[in-house]
């Protein structure tokens, strides 16, 4: 009976060669390695379960698709990153034309906002424990419209420059530094009130 | 660009060798603009590199076994795609097709060989997606329909009332 | 007084063939009854809301639930009912499960089971369970509100 091979100690590198030459169960592998982060991008961006299991996985497919044009110029793992985030962007652009804006949400597009917020002066995440930090930083991620929450992705998980954003967001390099400023500024005051709730 | 939008550039090292010199100076004569950095200084440091860990909340197999079936429905409908291709392509299509589909029960059924068992058939509307789970030895057959059309659990049953106590 | 040959069967001889005959009988009988094969099918519903309001649902048991929950997202596990049956070869064995739910089973040649399941009247899945692997067989699917339905079906 044959044995399914064992990749434990295989590189990515030698799993993307093998599934670019059509060996599935390489790829199979690949998924397994990297379906916690790419599901944990597109959850990041959706904030829906069921949203970032459907798109993860269709990340999954589109990239056993285009595995011939992955030329190693990045990680397997930023490519598929890319991917997940390209899809994401794709349906919330979606679900926007399809919803009714909030009022927030105009205010945000209409911009200087943010410039009206008072300056935090005491640092909101201080004393805090890294456990606790992220869970607030989470909660208050899911209060920012798709478009700052992206942007803050990309500029600070994916580490990405403000020119990269503009083209992955289809923007100009002006709305991805303004979006990212709010996107900043709302977060400071969002973890300011979570401070104090907690205080009091 | 606006000052705020400056300080934030030099934040992010956006800036080149002149304007970080123009928002340095900016900076050492402005206390507003020190706080606004001080601000977004705080924000960066606690957004990077904190976030949230979260696992996918399905197994391995039953993840893998829905983009497998996924993969292998969409190269048949590539291989059943009517295009003008020259004679042979007629018949290397559906041989890929057909070698990925065989690929796919292999991976699926952990490189076992199948034998005519542990096979389903399903009307064209109904899509399903199957694996086997080793560890917990279950095989299992999942209907996937996200309206839930088929419901064999009654209203009753998920939303009994207090009366019924 | 010499000792000759003789063509008589022996009583040791004939007691041999008498038990001969008697297991050759006896094996005869033991073909002839149909081997029946137990089934035991719960229908389970899964959820992530505590457990409604009212007496007939029940959790399903801990082990089952920490097999289930291995494999799905689903935080609780109902039990919504439970039947045992026997199957005879070649012969269709219908479980009702609910209202709306049933399951047709039927033993196979070679150590296989086909398994329908019907609901509304119609067949939704076929499927043909190997019947030499311990494996419980588990046909589930998506279930309004993001909840899902799943029978799982033990064969012994």
């Amino acid at each position: 009976m044959p044995q399914p091979p064992d990749f434990t100690t295989t590189l990515d590198v030698q799993l993307v060669a093998a599934s670019q030459a059509g060996d599935m169960v390489a790829f199979e592998e690949l998924v397994a390695r990297h379906r916690d982060k790419i599901y944990a991008r597109a959850f990041s961006m959706m904030r829906n379960e069921e949203d970032a299991i459907d798109l993860s996985q269709e990340a999954w497919v589109k990239a056993w698709q285009r595995l011939k044009q992955f030329q190693g110029d990045s990680s397997f793992a930023t490519w598929m990153t890319r991917i997940v985030i390209n899809l994401c962007l794709d349906q919330l652009r979606r679900q926007k034309r399809t919803r009714a804006e909030s009022i927030e949400q105009l205010d945000e597009e209409l911009g200087g906002v943010e410039r009206q917020m008072p300056v935090v002066t005491l640092n909101p995440t201080e004393g805090l424990e890294r456990a606790e930090l992220r869970k607030r930083i989470d909660k208050a991620m899911t209060q920012l419209s798709y478009e700052h929450r992206t942007v803050l992705i990309l500029h600070e998980f994916e580490e990405m420059e403000y020119k990269q954003i503009a083209k992955v967001m289809n923007c100009s390099i002006g709305t991805v530094m303004s979006r990212l400023f709010y996107a900043r500024r709302r977060l400071a005051s969002l973890l300011q009130s979570l401070k104090k709730e907690q205080q009091s | 660009m606006n000052t705020e939008l400056q300080l934030q550039a030099l934040l992010d090292v956006e800036l080149d060798a002149r304007e970080t010199r123009e928002v340095e100076a900016l900076l050492a004569q402005d206390a507003q603009s020190v706080a606004l950095m001080q601000e977004l200084k705080w924000m960066k440091l606690a957004v990077a590199g904190n976030e949230a860990e979260l696992k996918l909340p399905e197994t391995r197999e039953f993840y893998w076994s829905k983009i497998a079936r996924t993969i292998a429905v969409e190269e048949r409908q590539a291989a059943a795609a009517p295009a003008e291709r020259v004679w042979w392509l007629k018949f290397l299509y559906p041989a890929s097709g057909l070698a990925a589909m065989v690929a796919v029960l292999f991976v699926i059924s952990g490189g076992r060989p199948t034998d005519g068992a542990d096979t389903e058939s399903v009307p064209e509307d109904v899509n399903v997606v199957s694996f086997r789970s080793e560890s917990e030895q279950m095989s299992v057959v999942y209907v996937a329909d996200e309206n839930g059309n088929f419901s064999p659990v009654s209203q009753e049953v998920k939303h009994e009332p207090e009366a019924d106590k | 007084m010499s000792l000759k040959p003789t063509n008589k069967p022996s009583r040791w001889q004939f007691l041999v063939l008498l038990l001969s005959f008697g297991w050759g009988f006896l094996q005869l009988g033991v073909a002839s009854v149909p081997v029946e094969t137990r089934v035991q099918a719960v229908l389970i519903w899964g959820t992530d809301e505590a457990k409604p309001t009212g007496k007939s649902l029940k959790e399903v048991d801990p082990k089952l639930r920490e097999k289930l929950g291995k494999i799905f997202k689903w935080q609780k596990y109902f039990e919504v009912s439970r039947q045992n049956a026997a199957a005879l070869p070649g012969k269709a064995q219908i479980v009702k499960l609910s209202e709306e739910c049933s399951v047709e089973i039927k033993i196979l040649p070679e150590n296989l089971a086909e398994v329908k399941l019907i609901g509304k009247g119609k067949t939704l899945v076929t499927r043909r369970h190997s019947l030499t692997k311990p494996d419980a067989l588990v046909l589930a699917g998506d279930d309004k509100n993001n909840t899902a339905w799943f029978v799982v079906l033990n064969f012994n």
